[in-house]
């Protein structure tokens, strides 16, 4: 009799708890768990034929089939090319501005963030394909356009083009956008080899730690901002980012994170 | 909605909410029914069947009708699930989890146990707690966790899915056929078309077994044509 007051006390309680849950998994776990404890009173109420079907479905084919119905809606996946400063791999973790972001977005809206680095020609594209919800690492305002919903510039910016000795390829790099991996670049300054290639100014002023003395190098017309690309079929993200990005502009959070990246 | 809308809202929701929380609560201690039922009466029922699981004999036997609907209910679900998703079109290739020694070790271990409790339940359903709905889902499940060790595509491979949705609406008209026999016979109890036998043996309970058997053969197959036609149409597990 003990055991089934417990357990009668415990089943609006989990219901509550699997209510209230922000995060949608934990939602489900507890959701399992009431199912399991409604499966235990049925036992104990001696139907012990309900109860094992309850625990069949309700515990185990039922979370199941949640599990899999949230894991993509549960996640923001982020595509990214790595950019010093705003989104960049540090020994086995992830720093950065954007990161930051992310990370505060994906906590109030209760998912969970994964992210995949890409060449940075790509990650508009992955994007669009609906393979990712968010394009990350870098992305500028004009880079936006069908399919993807800019969140409005979080830190302004301005475009360098670097060519340098003995590149054959076409003069203007305004041809095309930075292809590859910045590391690649990098890789590239370092032994002096041929480049010609628009930056923007946080992988500009990574760049320009190494010599550059054998580049071009010439600041673009034109006005940017960094921004996030998110998915036009997730309009419901793109509400939360702004409105996270308009609290953390409000409070100044946002001018003192850039701070402390960009000092 | 604004905020103080949704506070509109939220209000009678809650009403409810705590009136039917203290509804169930009344009837859980107070409440006490529309007169002592009729025990004894189902009882014999079920002696009558051979069954020693009063609950399989009521439901496959007394109550079959209602089971059988229940039946049609799950095919349905079946169906619409087939429906709605192949509007969607399907993924070419099914994306996996990645590959992990615990999920493998645990699969490897786990699953030979869950199919036989499966039948375990299926089989024995007449005779203790169980019965083809729960027998059918438990193995069903257990494919889940197959498909998630080992790949929806390998699992797929060895389940013939066309074949499998013909068993799943052949054993359907196959029980509804049954019933149909035994309606038209008029025998009462309902569904007395194998005598029932010695209480307690597996070989028992007249037609109950063998409603069992071909009902769990049906949930376990539709179980894993929803789960497989989930996994399909998002392209992964």
């Amino acid at each position: 009799m003990i055991g089934l007051t417990i357990l009668l006390v415990l089943l609006p309680v989990l219901a509550a708890a699997a209510l209230t849950q922000r995060r949608r998994s934990s939602a489900i776990i507890a959701m399992g768990l009431f199912s399991f404890t409604l499966a235990g009173t049925y036992f104990l109420l001696q139907a012990p034929d309900v109860a094992i079907t309850e625990s069949a479905i309700g515990a185990a084919l039922v979370t199941s089939i949640y599990v899999l119905a949230i894991r993509k809606t549960g996640r923001i996946t982020v595509v990214a090319s790595e950019a010093p400063g705003l989104l960049q791999r540090e020994a086995d973790r992830i720093t950065g501005l954007e990161w930051e972001i992310l990370e505060r977005v994906a906590r109030t809206a209760g998912l969970d963030l994964s992210l995949n680095f890409a060449p940075n020609e790509d990650v508009i594209d992955a994007v669009r394909r609906g393979d990712a919800d968010v394009a990350a690492g870098g992305v500028l305002s004009a880079d936006c356009g069908d399919g993807i919903l800019g969140t409005g510039p979080h830190l302004p910016t301005a475009r360098y083009a670097v060519r340098g000795p003995r590149w054959a390829g076409p003069s203007d790099p305004r041809a095309g956008p930075l292809r590859g991996y910045f590391s690649d670049i990098v890789e590239t300054v370092r032994s002096r080899g041929p480049l010609c290639v628009v930056l923007d100014l946080a992988r500009f002023l990574a760049l320009s730690r190494y010599d550059l003395s054998a580049y071009d190098v010439e600041q673009l017309e034109g006005s940017h901002g960094y921004t996030f690309g998110v998915s036009a079929a997730r309009e419901d993200l793109h509400r939360h980012f702004a409105e996270e990005l308009a609290r953390m502009r409000e409070s100044g959070e946002l001018d003192r994170m850039i701070a402390r990246y960009f000092p | 909605m604004t905020r103080s809308a949704s506070r509109i809202r939220l209000l009678p929701a809650a009403i409810l909410l705590v009136g039917a929380f203290c509804a169930a609560l009344w009837l859980t201690f107070d409440y006490a029914g529309p007169g002592e039922p009729d025990i004894a009466r189902w009882i014999d029922t079920a002696h009558t069947t051979g069954s020693i699981n009063v609950v399989s004999a009521i439901y496959l036997n007394a109550r079959l009708f209602d089971t059988l609907l229940e039946v049609l209910v799950f095919s349905v679900a079946v169906l619409g699930v087939r429906f709605y998703l192949d509007e969607r079109g399907r993924r070419e290739s099914v994306e996996s989890i990645p590959e992990s020694h615990v999920l493998r070790l645990s699969s490897d271990l786990l699953l030979p146990l869950i199919l036989l409790l499966g039948i375990y339940l299926t089989v024995y359903g007449h005779l203790s707690p169980g019965g083809g709905f729960s027998g059918g889902a438990a193995a069903g499940t257990g494919l889940l966790l197959a498909a998630i060790a080992l790949g929806a595509d390998s699992v797929a491979q060895r389940f013939h899915e066309s074949i499998l949705e013909r068993v799943e609406w052949a054993i359907l008209l196959c029980v509804f056929f049954l019933a149909g026999i035994s309606a038209a016979l008029g025998r009462t109890p309902l569904t007395d078309l194998l005598p029932p036998g010695t209480p307690g043996r597996l070989a028992s309970g007249g037609s109950i077994l063998l409603y069992n058997i071909l009902i769990g053969a049906k949930v376990f197959i539709g179980t894993w044509v929803m789960i497989h036609h989930f996994i399909q149409h998002r392209g992964e597990i």
